[in-house]
């Protein structure tokens, strides 16, 4: 494993990887999370929606 | 194949067929990633003049190409967007902007990254870094644009206009290095020409792919949100939602 070392550039080519992983991450998680946040509004929406139409239903 | 676009492009078609293809584009993109990584770390020989740190190009490089890639895909569908008046259009290019910033800001960071050890320092206003960071700009130009607006009609319009309008940047960043006396280096890859050793080819081209697919991915599935937002009065969408 010694090779993973990279000599004097260790640092520089770790900071690369870590970076670009970092990046890739935030994307994924940020897609799932925006997801996950519209299905939930839509929801609430169709619910209150839903409520409302309801309550303007004509008394018999 | 016009038929077929029209097609895929009806909302609710796009939302049923796309949600079939990401899982294949998410399994090249792991699949790729993980050889690229092998490829890059234990495979690829140390670069005779670089040393080591030829290994940052492997995801520098990769990230560049995806910085300009994206750019022509946004300016691409934003054109179809304001000739056919394809909504499907609109909403590629919007989702597409931050993926594009995004890689942006990982080429120009990994090659800060790969400056300092290589020229002596993070940054320097070269041709080539100059008009990346530009690039940059364009991308959050476009993204404050798209959110400034309420009407979204009017936001692509706009937004299509900038996209367009930008591309000329594109070429500028792709020739910089031939056009100006540049630190950069120069292409070490052509239509008809490989000046590298093959692992570090392989490499670089795995990582690249993995990328694509990635991009594809994940446009596909914030293309599926911004649809359903558009969508929300239809009443697909409200089938959809209410399952």
């Amino acid at each position: 494993m010694d090779f993973l070392l990279f000599d004097k550039y260790s640092a520089y080519i770790w900071a690369s990887y870590l970076l670009t992983f970092i990046t890739v991450a935030i994307l994924l998680i940020n897609t799932k999370r925006t997801h996950k946040h519209t299905i939930t509004q839509l929801r609430i929406k169709y619910a209150r929606d839903k409520k409302y139409t309801a309550n303007k239903q004509p008394l018999r | 194949m016009w038929k077929w676009i029209q097609a895929f492009a009806s909302p609710k078609i796009f939302y049923q067929t796309s949600e079939k293809i990401i899982p294949w584009l998410m399994m090249p993109f792991v699949v790729l990633s993980l050889l690229g990584l092998y490829w890059s770390f234990v495979v690829s020989p140390a670069d005779y003049q670089q040393g080591d740190s030829v290994r940052i190009m492997y995801v520098h490089v990769p990230s560049a190409w995806m910085s300009l890639f994206i750019y022509v895909v946004m300016a691409v569908a934003s054109g179809i967007g304001l000739i056919w008046q394809i909504k499907l259009a609109h909403i590629v290019a919007n989702v597409s902007a931050s993926i594009g910033a995004s890689f942006t800001f990982l080429a120009l960071a990994t090659g800060s990254i790969w400056g300092k050890p290589m020229w002596g320092a993070w940054w320097a206003w070269d041709a080539r870094l100059t008009s990346e960071l530009i690039l940059l700009f364009l991308y959050l130009a476009y993204i404050s644009l798209n959110n400034a607006f309420d009407n979204p009609k009017t936001g692509d319009k706009a937004c299509a206009v900038l996209a367009i309008v930008g591309l000329v940047n594109i070429p500028i960043i792709y020739y910089s290095v031939e056009w100006w006396n540049s630190l950069h280096q120069g292409s070490s890859i052509s239509v008809t020409k490989v000046s590298m050793q093959i692992d570090m080819f392989i490499a670089l081209m795995l990582i690249s792919f993995a990328f694509k697919f990635l991009y594809g991915a994940l446009m596909l599935l914030r293309a599926r949100d911004e649809m359903l937002i558009r969508e929300q009065n239809s009443r697909w969408v409200k089938e959809i939602i209410g399952e």
